[in-house]
């Protein structure tokens, strides 16, 4: 899985830490950090707590091409 | 080397996980009634119940080691001094009774079966706190190692 770029800087654009983020949605620390590693593999469930939690898409954060699926493998 | 293909969807994948979680608490509570049940029916050499002991004692080190490692403390309970202390104490009658039960059945002596069940209650109950207080230090310092480098990652990926 890549790095969750856009989790990042959606994060920091509301000035949040992944603590605060962590907090705000009653997560640890460590699925945050490890969701923006791209190490973690969150829920749909997960994934859109994150979103409310800074006011933004599902596909914003969480959408990525076929190609860059296809690549992994 | 090459990986081996999964023939598991994500969904069978999630089903297989719950399996398999199921079939590590049914392991390791059947190892703890069968030490126990060997107990009671007066089987207590190391031919009788070292298997089960071993199998038990890996079985909880490799569960321990790994849940610490990765910052894991409980589902519901808290790693607090109150948590820890009503566990020993739980552990402590519970044990306590188990050994007053055996005492008295093997023994017809009812206040040599309550000295035993006082030695192992204080006895179990001690032993289970220092053990509890001890893994609570690990973990809190583990997880504090971990949001150590949390913090370190997300400064330098800044």
């Amino acid at each position: 899985m890549p790095k969750n770029i856009a989790l990042k800087l959606a994060r920091t654009k509301k000035d949040m830490t992944q603590k605060d983020l962590a907090e705000k949605i009653g997560v640890s620390r460590q699925t945050i950090n490890a969701i923006e590693k791209g190490e973690y593999n969150p829920t749909i469930k997960l994934c859109l707590k994150i979103c409310w939690a800074l006011d933004t898409r599902l596909d914003e954060l969480f959408w990525e091409d076929e190609n860059d699926e296809e690549n992994e493998k | 080397m090459k990986k081996m293909k999964n023939n598991l969807d994500e969904m069978q994948e999630q089903k297989l996980l719950k399996i398999e979680h199921r079939g590590c608490r049914l392991a390791f509570w059947g190892l703890f009634i069968a030490i126990y049940a060997q107990l009671a029916m007066g089987n207590k050499g190391f031919e009788a119940i070292g298997g089960e002991c071993i199998v038990m004692l890996v079985l909880s080190a490799y569960l321990l080691i790994a849940c610490i490692r990765n910052g894991i403390w409980d589902r519901t309970l808290k790693p607090n001094r109150k948590t820890n202390l009503a566990i020993s104490l739980m552990s402590g009658l519970a044990i306590g009774g188990f050994w007053f039960m055996t005492s008295y059945l093997n023994y017809h002596k009812f206040w040599g079966s309550v000295a035993t069940f006082i030695f192992m209650f204080i006895f179990v109950s001690l032993l289970v706190f220092a053990c509890l207080s001890l893994t609570t230090v690990l973990y809190k310092r583990r997880k504090k190692h971990l949001d150590e480098q949390a913090d370190k990652e997300e400064n330098e990926s800044l």
